[in-house]
């Protein structure tokens, strides 16, 4: 069961970054493409 | 971004046990999709440099705690064999698109509504990876907040691509 599962303590700092990222980015990306996509993925086109 | 909503609310090994490893196998596919395609890359942009440094850092530090509190799977229900079968199933298939999708990416993104260059299908086929890694992971047992964090995953996964399609498309 998830509550006798031993907590991870050093884990947190990271994940809250990693969500802030992943959502800035995912809400970003369905909701205003026209404003990331030129950005993302920072690769240029082929031609 | 549901499985790290999830980890990081519950911040316990249950479900990291299925959270990491679909990390690491995430960010290690795009990294390498990235390194393959470097010479498109211009490092001059603070975008691109910013890029290497989310997905590698993000990489090591997720193989890192990964590997600092790997433990066995806890006291968790057994699957049934229907659902045993299904996430199999589910492993192989998305495991060989995967595959597919990283070694022969023209062809296997050939039916795709939209066209997809060789970066991009090696990009997208880390999703397909990890949900495949994702399936083998809890084939034979998992604790519910396990088995709801792999099936909100896909759900959002579905219905977003879905969903993107039919905005773009209407």
């Amino acid at each position: 069961m998830p509550e006798t599962s031993p907590s991870l303590p050093y884990l947190r700092p990271f994940i809250t970054l990693v969500a802030l990222i992943l959502i800035v980015g995912s809400v970003g990306l369905f909701f205003l493409p026209h404003l990331v996509t030129p950005r993302w993925p920072p690769i240029t086109p082929a031609s | 971004m549901a499985a790290v909503l999830i980890l990081l609310v519950v911040n316990r090994w249950a479900p990291a046990r299925l959270s990491l490893p679909v990390a690491v196998i995430f960010t290690l596919v795009v990294s390498l999709a990235s390194l393959l395609y470097l010479n498109s890359f211009d490092l001059g942009r603070r975008a691109v440099r910013l890029w290497f440094f989310l997905y590698l850092v993000s990489f090591e530090i997720t193989a890192i705690m990964w590997w600092a509190y790997r433990r066995p799977a806890e006291q968790s229900r057994r699957l049934s064999p229907r659902w045993r079968r299904l996430l199999i199933g589910q492993a192989v298939v998305y495991g060989a698109y995967g595959l597919a999708m990283f070694f022969i990416p023209q062809s296997a993104t050939a039916f795709w509504p939209w066209p997809v260059d060789g970066f991009h299908a090696n990009i997208y086929s880390a999703v397909f990876f990890s949900a495949a890694a994702g399936a083998w992971i809890i084939r034979r047992e998992a604790v519910a907040i396990e088995r709801g964090t792999f099936g909100l995953s896909q759900l959002v996964l579905g219905s977003f691509a879905v969903a993107g399609l039919l905005i773009v498309d209407i």
